[in-house]
């Protein structure tokens, strides 16, 4: 396996872990918010997302946030924390998946290199993991509804906004690694040489 | 450019967020403090103190599969509903909302099975808060393979 790639796969899981394990750190403050605002959840999610959405921005492959929100589910059944979906929750996790990856297609295909495709996939990401967690647990209807899928969308862009800001500050670290791995001649701005493995295209400074 | 966008949509957000989290919180305060029953399109309140506080206990299943033992103390489902005036049929279905919308399905045959559907005030000597403090209920269901049907918060049932 080539060094560079499996580079790529180990900052994926990486991202796998922090994006599941963030949940839990940030859900007591979470729910300082949703209790107040008497919904039952939607904030912790975004800002898990925003893990599996920087690394689908700093790995250019179709199909890792997928792969990656597969891989948080298996994870998830194996430490327990299913949550309240149950048997069900890899359907929570890969749906979410599954929009990073066609919002970051479709805004490739357009050549829409910028934060706006990152905090929109996180947007629509989180909204996408709160109607799933409501059409197979909460049954949410009317204004609670709109209610929980706003305050999603606000915290998808909040973390969107942060995912951003991460993804540029490591996009540095990681072209850096790999011009010492791959012994390339890589241009200053590391946009040469490494663009098949490590996109430069949303994160630009 | 997409930055301005960006902090117009959230700014939007924050605006939609802010209103729908206001009508929210104030259709929830309108109701009286006790357990909302619906059925027949009638609601009845029962208030805490009109639930009994006798005392039962039991085994859950918790999330992780672990199966843990709890002492409580509050009233079968079934008589609280009859104080409403609400006889509950084997066919009946019932849906328990909390105070923050959470929600759970039970049906009739569940809530006339003895020693299975309780509305809990206290567990493990504590008192069950509310969402803003004050006297809370949560919903215990007896037998089931994990607590998802635990509703805290427990405020709406509305029977079918």
């Amino acid at each position: 396996m080539k060094k560079d790639r499996l580079r790529n796969l180990i900052f994926l899981a990486l991202c796998c872990d922090l994006g599941l394990f963030s949940k839990r750190l940030i859900a007591p403050a979470a729910n300082i918010i949703t209790d107040f605002l008497r919904i039952p959840g939607g904030i912790g999610t975004s800002f898990s997302l925003m893990f599996l959405i920087v690394a689908a921005a700093l790995v250019p492959q179709f199909g890792c946030a997928a792969l990656m929100g597969a891989v948080q589910s298996v994870l998830a059944f194996a430490l327990g924390m299913t949550g309240s979906m149950g048997a069900l929750s890899p359907i929570g996790y890969i749906v979410p998946g599954i929009v990073i990856d066609c919002i970051f297609f479709i805004s490739r295909k357009m050549k829409l290199h910028n934060a706006a495709t990152m905090v929109a996939a996180n947007m629509l990401s989180a909204a996408a993991a709160g109607f799933t967690a409501n059409l197979i647990v909460f049954g949410l209807r009317g204004p609670v509804l709109a209610l929980y899928l706003s305050v999603a969308l606000l915290s998808g862009a909040l973390c969107g906004c942060l995912g951003y800001t991460l993804a540029k500050r490591l996009k540095p670290v990681l072209c850096r690694e790999m011009q010492q791995h791959s012994g390339n001649a890589v241009n200053a701005a590391g946009t040469a040489g490494i663009g098949s493995m490590i996109s430069t295209e949303y994160v630009r400074h | 450019m997409s930055k301005k966008i960006i902090a117009a949509v959230i700014a939007v957000l924050v605006c939609i967020v802010v209103a729908l989290g206001i009508a929210n919180r104030s259709a929830g305060k309108a109701k009286a403090d006790g357990l909302n029953i619906i059925s027949g399109g009638k609601e009845t309140t029962v208030s805490w103190e009109d639930i009994e506080k006798s005392a039962f206990e039991g085994d859950l299943v918790n999330g992780k599969g672990e199966t843990k033992h709890h002492s409580y103390e509050g009233e079968e489902l079934s008589a609280v509903l009859a104080k409403a005036g609400i006889s509950v049929a084997e066919g009946s279905s019932i849906t328990v909302t909390s105070e923050d919308n959470y929600s759970a399905e039970l049906t009739g045959s569940e809530i006339l099975e003895a020693g299975k559907v309780y509305v809990a005030l206290t567990a493990d000597g504590e008192v069950l808060e509310g969402i803003e403090g004050g006297q809370g209920a949560q919903l215990i269901v007896f037998g089931d393979p994990n607590q998802k049907r635990a509703v805290r918060y427990m405020k709406t049932v509305k029977v079918e």
